[in-house]
């Protein structure tokens, strides 16, 4: 139970990967879609288990006391006195990762608005949500403490990423399993 | 069209070819080696930096000592203040260069700050980006600053001879990162080794002689509470399972003379056991050692002598660990040796019970030992009797 808990944290991470659905309908090759997409979905998880794993064992009691276990284990790394300092690779990785990141959410904001107002082209809309953006980006949250106060406010802790994690899935899942059902039973009734 | 391609071009390389803009050169900054803590009469912090200095010309003239020992220079700079990093402003305003702590290796703490608490001091090192938690902490038994200035015959600098002595591991080797655990530790106990200067030769400049590690430092609650000497601290080590260099020497009960042995491989088991309110545990210890030297008439070849020698090892070792027992957990009643630790893995849902009145409660643990010694070798030869 306790790590079930513990789960739950990383669980507001790994809902990230929800934003898989908005690539979905472009793909070129869908079948193969399902096996990519597992495939990702695997390797997040061990990637995170894995960070998770290294973190605790390098640290034990005292992770918590770290903002950031991982790159204060990667500042501890220090193999015959001369491969040290390797804190700058990781710092590379994380802004190289985040900047990905960033890409596929922007794409998915502007898809979707676009797709919501009906409007036949979503380029103009970059723009100005990169405009906005930037400016969330400087307003939000200036430090830990506010982002973390920012989170309890506009995301109420775990439900919005249960909402957009678990629920909207869930229901998405449900309704083309009904479709399905539909239009096998009318594809039944027409061979009749 | 095509101008304003090049144009375009131009601008992308201008934002793409900014990558020195703040780059920091050797020749800016200070590295910062080692650090002394004191505490002044007025409860102010006394920082005292040792600084590498690596060109040996310049330099002179820049403030604070500077020597030629060893080839290269160190400086050494105090600041004061109410805390570190009013003591570092006030050092920065006698400093023309910017200081970097990422080589920081070396942090001495006088015992007299160290008896007030270290926690909150080392709070800025470990919040500051800069200084590693590889860090060595020592206690330093007189002023820490006076650690600092002394100018090692052989070694670079003071800092260097203690890292290189903590390294060796014959006492106490604490980094930043393990007193960090030991101090979020069960038992809220730590041990740090402690320094002195040697006294140096009598033709010899004063300073010119070097810090070395002959006590430890006992903390409770970040606090200092007392010292025990390098004998003891090898009794500890012994049930921290960190022993790495021991020598023993023992006189057989019906020999005449003395036999000493070097210690190759020592694994030390903590088994805690919890028989209805007492509290027992059992170390376990197996030891594997050499003989280097035999001072009795005993043939180590024959193996009736060689299960005796081994027996008495292992009663030589207990006397040392009942010995340390009875001054850490009996006198001192700080749990250095993690007792604690082992009852919250072994028992943890009665830990919480037991944890509640920890400290009334170590002292009573009753101990048993369980020490298996063996002699590997007996050297290559003997002297002829």
């Amino acid at each position: 139970m306790p790590s079930i808990k513990g789960s739950v944290a990383l669980y507001t991470w790994f809902a990230q990967f929800g934003i898989i659905y908005f690539f979905l309908p472009y793909l070129t090759n869908r079948e193969k879609g399902m096996k990519s997409g597992s495939i990702s979905v695997l390797a997040v998880t061990i990637t995170l288990m894995l960070t998770n794993i290294i973190v605790i064992l390098v640290f034990g009691r005292v992770t918590e006391n770290f903002t950031a276990p991982l790159m204060s284990a990667t500042r501890y790394i220090s193999i015959a006195e001369f491969l040290s300092h390797l804190e700058a690779l990781v710092m590379a990785i994380w802004i190289a990762g985040t900047f990905i990141k960033i890409c596929v959410f922007y794409y998915a904001i502007v898809l979707g608005t676009a797709q919501w107002f009906n409007l036949s082209n979503y380029r103009s809309l970059v723009l100005p949500t990169g405009f906005l953006i930037g400016v969330f980006a400087m307003q939000a949250f200036l430090n830990s403490a506010e982002a973390s106060e920012h989170f309890q406010e506009v995301s109420h802790g775990l439900t919005d990423t249960l909402l957009y994690g678990l629920i909207i899935p869930m229901f998405l899942l449900l309704i083309t399993y009904i479709r399905k059902m539909k239009t096998f039973k009318q594809k039944g009734r027409g061979g009749k | 069209m095509k101008g304003l391609k090049i144009i375009w071009f131009i601008g992308i390389f201008l934002f793409l070819l900014t990558g020195c803009w703040d780059r920091r050169e050797t020749n800016d900054l200070w590295v910062v080696t080692g650090v002394g803590l004191d505490q002044t009469e007025n409860g102010e912090i006394e920082l005292t930096v040792e600084i590498h200095s690596p060109n040996r010309d310049g330099g002179e003239g820049m403030g604070g000592e500077s020597n030629q020992a060893g080839g290269n220079k160190m400086i050494h700079q105090t600041g004061k203040g109410i805390s570190i990093p009013k003591a570092i402003e006030d050092l920065d305003t006698q400093l023309p260069r910017e200081i970097l702590w990422s080589h920081t290796k070396a942090i001495v703490i006088n015992k007299a700050l160290a008896e007030t608490g270290i926690r909150e001091e080392l709070d800025f090192f470990i919040r500051h980006p800069e200084p590693r938690l590889r860090s060595y902490v020592f206690i330093s038994k007189g002023s820490a600053k006076d650690i600092m200035a002394l100018l090692p015959p052989l070694e670079r600098s003071s800092s260097e001879v203690l890292i290189e002595l903590a390294k060796s591991e014959v006492l106490m080797k604490v980094t930043l990162f393990d007193l960090m655990e030991m101090l979020k530790g069960e038992s809220d106990a730590a041990i740090l080794p402690m320094v002195d200067k040697l006294p140096p030769e009598e033709e010899e400049q004063s300073l010119e002689t070097i810090a070395y590690i002959n006590h430890s430092a006992i903390l409770k609650n970040g606090k200092m509470v007392g010292s025990i000497d390098d004998r003891l601290t090898r009794g500890v080590l012994w049930f921290r399972d960190e022993i790495k260099e021991s020598t023993v020497t023992i006189q057989p009960e019906n020999a005449d003379g003395l036999i000493s042995m070097n210690l190759i491989k020592g694994t030390t088991k903590l088994i805690p056991e919890i028989d209805g309110n007492e509290l027992k545990m059992t170390i376990q210890i197996e030891t594997i050692d050499d003989v280097i030297q035999n001072k009795t008439d005993w043939d180590l070849n024959e193996i009736e002598i060689q299960r005796a020698l081994e027996k008495e090892l292992a009663k030589k070792i207990e006397i040392r660990l009942t010995d340390t027992l009875e001054i850490v957990q009996k006198e001192m009643e700080v749990d250095i040796i993690e007792f604690a630790e082992e009852f919250r893995r072994k028992h943890p849902e009665k830990w919480k019970d037991i944890k509640k009145n920890w400290e009334e409660r170590f002292p009573s643990v009753e101990v048993t030992f369980d020490i298996k010694a063996n002699v590997l070798r007996t050297g290559q030869g003997n002297v002829p009797w």
